[in-house]
């Protein structure tokens, strides 16, 4: 009897105790503000407090390896992607899932040495472009205004632009074009496009896992999902102690920035989390009529060529 | 009274203008001391502008008198003014001085 | 020692304030041309030094530029050999010391076909040992990286932003990158040279004209290339410093900059005053230097303090020196206000302190010692003058009181007879006198006015009383009296002194007047029914003048009621303001309107009121004697 009671107690304290269970986490870019709210809920404790041990890995200065690439591999649970990325990467055969949308509202944008007067303006211009994607947006946007763009890749940074080496530089308006910004006291109001006001307002970032992972490991996702959000809302809140846990994070990557630009960039990051049509950051999943209107438009411009499943992707 | 001295060699014209009173009558004493102490033959004395004299004056004419008389010389009062002239009656004065 | 009562410290204060605002002035105003100075000489200074930095570093690239530019065309010549272009990559890294890594970089698929071809050569961070690699793979993709496309896609010369490396260098570098261009101008790759940011930062940091001042290098993208505070180099660009300084005089020295201006620009630095020099580099960089001018001046502020110390001691040394000279040359003045509060007190002959100086001290001394003479002189005539008129008055008062002793006031009280008479003397004592004797039925009568004045003519007027009271007892005729009261006074008489009288005897029972005048005034004779007349009666002379004159005496017989009214010229020459004399006109006009029945103390006074009246204020300047005789 005493026996049984010992094994049944061991069992129960088996079964009771929270294990702590282990998720690597990869943003889709250098550590900065931009994924200001998970450096927040690590440091706070959000995922401790819902289990979770999270590792964060990182893209990382001239190595090559993405997000996208390093979770096809297995190599990492959860990370961060763009919509239209991972559209593409279905089609490939990678099957991501959707468990947050972040981003509310597109922050592409395109910096010039000359002056736009219309869409038209960029044609048989030399743009630089991020080898490792991120510009699908912008070739809607020749595509719809029928351009033909020369397009120059680069790893990161805005010395192409800088330099004159090309026309112009693809760059998003929470990273590099503030870069552009603080490095020449300012561009001018004219030497800029957003493409979110020629209607190709597409969400973007996002947070991914398999599909594979979110069946085996659901609880384990809407979890993180929670504690990440919780993360983000205090971000909002404090966003001085957001950006001190942040450059935390930047400076054991060794990353090359400043407080004043980090600050910047997380300014616009939280401002992109506001859905236009509630004016809150309330993370509201994709809209169906949104992913309809974007598959077909990619289908158009011969970037995807099959029609995706919403349900499927979206949770 | 105004007492102004004209010599012609030994003869002395002595000009009187105003009035001789108990006030004045020690300065005309002064005046005419020249007249007293010198040595003037004759004296003239022009009384047309004098207006008054008091008994106080009198006594200076008369001591004048008496010392022009000791030295042997002429003493005359011409013209004077009637009143004048009567105050020299009345005291009688006029008969011991020489009034022309 | 109230500055209100001290001359000496209200003078010295005066001066020093016009000293100290004086001092003032001409401090400001050379401050003012010193500073303006000194900011001039500050920014020649720091401008020579940034040349110099500027010359120094464009030397080490423009010899870093020379080193590739030298050997690609060795590149070309041994494009062949696989070693020996790592050969020449050795070559350039060892051949200066300023070079830690370089490579030859190919476009993919130009070299033997392959996608990746770069020999690379770089020296160790830690190490410092020389090693030479095959950098180019797919973790390593070459060409789309900064310093192999930028140069590639301008198709010039290129000198890469900052960056910290890890393909090998390890460290934080700048890289010079040349493109190769075949015979026919096609591009096939890139050469390149890498020099180290720590070298740049040593150098940078050695000029510092100015204990705190600093320099910056910056690259073409505003980021700070070397900086002193580390933590900024390659993380802060300029305008990220400029906008955490909420300073647009930042931006815009930022842009300036940017732009490969060259200039000087004032700002402050977190508050402090200070300028910054600033000039390009050949390859688009730019160097600025920052003086505060709190160090320009440290040295000229020291200056100022002690200047300024040293001039507060003066002017307090001015202060106390020109009191204490400026209390020794007034001490004569103390000394004459003392003498002059001794004069006075009463002594007129104090001491008048005397005067070494020719100033106006001497002026002042000697007025004092003139108006100290001139008092005593007055005092002394006024002592004399005092004293004789004292010795004036005493007379006049003794002649005076004679003269009213001799006047009788015991006046007859008879049926037949109404007599009073009254003498009003002046000032100058005239010598009137009357006099009057009732012997039985006869009254003796006299009135007089002796010539001369003062206690001689009193004792005339003596003389002349007790004669004729002596003589007139006799019972002579009255020309007889006259006579000889004449006689008495024409003896011992030298100064020619005389009396106008007119003596009278009055017989009360038959009315006979037996009288003699003598050189005096016309008596006034109002009959009973009041007519009034001058009796005439033979001048004769003077009494006193001549001894032996034959006087010549009349007689009348007065009916009763008649009035005698003597007088003497105190009366009718009684003078007005405007010297008009009462005269003899009006004596008899006013005796006219006599009432014959009056007694005659109211005629005496009436007629006194009159002359009074008449003269409203005028000075007397003759006794005035009235006598009336009523015969009833």
């Amino acid at each position: 009897m005493k026996r049984l009671l010992t094994v049944a107690l061991l069992l129960l304290a088996v079964v009771a105790l929270p294990a702590q269970e282990v998720v690597t986490f990869m943003p889709q870019w250098l550590p900065q503000t931009q994924f200001a709210g998970y450096y927040v809920a690590l440091e706070k404790g959000f995922y401790a407090e819902e289990g979770l041990d999270v590792i964060v890995d990182h893209f990382g200065g001239s190595s090559t390896g993405t997000a996208l690439e390093k979770i096809e591999q297995r190599k990492v649970d959860i990370i961060t992607s763009q919509l239209i990325s991972v559209m593409i990467e279905r089609e490939r055969g990678m099957h991501l899932i959707n468990v947050l949308q972040t981003s509310q509202v597109n922050g592409l944008m395109c910096a010039t040495h000359f002056p736009i007067t219309s869409p038209a303006s960029l044609d048989s211009a030399l743009i630089g472009r991020w080898k490792v994607g991120f510009g699908e947006v912008c070739d809607l946007f020749c595509y719809k205004n029928g351009l033909h763009v020369e397009w120059v890749p680069y790893i990161q940074g805005i010395n192409l632009f800088i330099s004159g080496a090309v026309d112009g530089l693809l760059c998003y308006s929470y990273s590099e074009f503030l870069q552009l910004e603080l490095a020449t006291g300012g561009i001018r109001e004219d030497h800029r496009i957003r493409f979110s006001d020629y209607g190709l307002n597409y969400p973007e970032d996002g947070l991914y896992v398999t599909e594979e992972f979110y069946r085996n490991h659901k609880s384990t996702v809407d979890k993180f999902v929670r504690a990440s959000r919780r993360g983000w809302e205090y971000a909002r809140a404090n966003k001085e102690e957001a950006l001190d846990i942040s450059m935390k994070v930047i400076a054991e990557f060794n990353v090359a920035t400043n407080r004043t630009f980090q600050r910047m960039m997380l300014d616009e990051i939280l401002r992109l989390q506001v859905n236009p049509l509630t004016d809150i950051a309330d993370y509201a999943p994709v809209r169906r009529e949104v992913f309809e209107e974007l598959n077909r438009s990619l289908i158009e411009a011969k970037i995807l060529k099959t029609t995706l499943n919403y349900e499927e992707m979206i949770r | 009274m105004n007492v102004t001295i004209t010599e012609e060699g030994a003869k002395a014209l002595v000009k009187l203008e105003g009035r001789l009173d108990t006030t004045n009558a020690d300065q005309f004493q002064k005046d005419i001391q020249p007249l007293m102490t010198g040595s003037h033959t004759e004296i003239d004395m022009d009384c047309s502008d004098m207006e008054y004299t008091s008994s106080q004056g009198l006594r200076m004419f008369l001591m004048l008198q008496k010392t022009v008389s000791a030295r042997g010389a002429k003493l005359v009062l011409r013209n004077m003014k009637p009143h004048v002239k009567e105050v020299f009656d009345i005291t009688g004065f006029s008969h011991i001085i020489t009034i022309l | 020692m109230s500055l209100k009562k001290n001359f000496a410290s209200r003078l010295s204060l005066y001066v020093l304030l016009i000293s100290a605002g004086l001092m003032l002035v001409v401090t400001i105003l050379f401050g003012l041309f010193s500073s303006s100075a000194m900011r001039l000489e500050s920014r020649a200074v720091a401008e020579r030094e940034l040349d110099n930095a500027i010359l120094d570093i464009e030397k080490v690239i423009t010899e870093v530029e020379r080193t590739v530019d030298n050997l690609d065309w060795v590149v070309e010549q041994h494009m062949q050999d696989e070693s020996f272009l790592y050969l020449v990559t050795r070559e350039i890294v060892t051949a200066n010391p300023n070079i830690i890594g370089s490579a030859v970089a190919f476009e993919p698929g130009f070299y033997k076909g392959r996608k990746y071809f770069s020999p690379y050569t770089y020296i160790g961070d830690q190490t410092h040992e020389v090693h030479s690699i095959q950098m180019g793979n797919e973790n390593y993709d070459y060409p789309v990286l900064d310093w192999y496309q930028i140069p590639k896609l301008l198709n010039r010369p290129y000198w890469s932003e900052p960056y910290f490396d890890d393909g090998g260098g390890g460290q934080a570098m700048s890289t010079y990158s040349m493109p190769l261009h075949d015979d026919e101008g096609n591009f096939y790759g890139i050469m390149t040279a890498d020099i180290s940011l720590a070298w740049l930062s040593d150098r940078v940091d050695a000029i510092k004209p100015y204990p705190h001042s600093f320099t910056m290098l910056i690259g073409r993208n505003g980021s700070f290339i070397a900086h002193p505070d580390e933590n900024k180099v390659l993380n802060e660009t300029i305008f990220t410093v400029a906008m955490e300084m909420f300073d647009t005089t930042a931006v815009q020295i930022g842009r300036e900059m940017l732009a490969g201006a060259k200039g000087m620009q004032r700002f402050s630095n977190r508050g402090e005053d200070s300028f910054m020099v600033y000039g390009p580099l050949s390859n688009g960089w730019s160097m600025a230097l920052v003086c505060s001018y709190a160090d320009v001046f440290r040295n000229a502020r020291i200056m100022n303090i002690v200047l300024g110390a040293l001039l507060f001691l003066g002017l307090i040394g001015l202060f106390i020196g020109c009191r204490r000279i400026i209390r020794q040359l007034t001490l004569p003045i103390v000394e004459f206000s003392n003498s002059a509060m001794t004069m006075a007190k009463g002594n007129f002959k104090a001491a008048i302190p005397e005067v070494e100086t020719k100033d106006e001290l001497l002026k002042l001394r000697n007025s004092l010692s003139y108006m100290q003479q001139s008092i005593n002189e007055y005092i002394e005539e006024l002592k004399s003058t005092t004293a004789s008129n004292e010795r004036y008055e005493s007379e006049l008062n003794i002649a005076r009181d004679i003269q009213m002793s001799m006047l009788p006031q015991d006046f007859p009280q008879r049926d037949d007879l109404s007599l009073y008479a009254m003498v009003q003397p002046a000032k100058e004592v005239g010598g009137d006198l009357y006099d009057f004797v009732v012997v039985g039925d006869t009254v003796y009568f006299l009135v007089g006015d002796v010539s001369g004045k003062g206690v001689p003519a009193a004792l005339f007027m003596a003389i002349a009383r007790a004669a004729f009271r002596f003589i007139g007892a006799l019972g002579l005729p009255m020309k007889e009296v006259v006579q000889r009261v004449s006689d008495c006074l024409c003896d011992g008489n030298t100064s020619e002194m005389f009396v106008t009288l007119f003596a009278g005897r009055l017989d009360l029972k038959t009315g006979q007047l037996d009288y003699c005048n003598g050189g005096h005034n016309p008596i006034v004779v109002i009959d009973p029914d009041g007519k009034a007349s001058f009796l005439q009666a033979k001048p004769n002379l003077a009494a006193g003048l001549f001894p032996g004159f034959p006087y010549q005496d009349e007689i009348i017989t007065l009916k009763r009621g008649t009035r005698l009214v003597l007088y003497t010229d105190g009366v009718t020459e009684a003078e007005r303001v405007d010297k008009l004399q009462y005269g003899e006109e009006q004596l008899l006009a006013w005796a006219q309107r006599v009432s014959p029945d009056t007694p005659s103390n109211v005629v005496v006074s009436d007629l006194f009121t009159q002359v009074k009246h008449f003269t409203r204020g005028a000075d007397q300047n003759d006794d005035i004697t009235i006598m009336s005789l009523l015969f009833k």
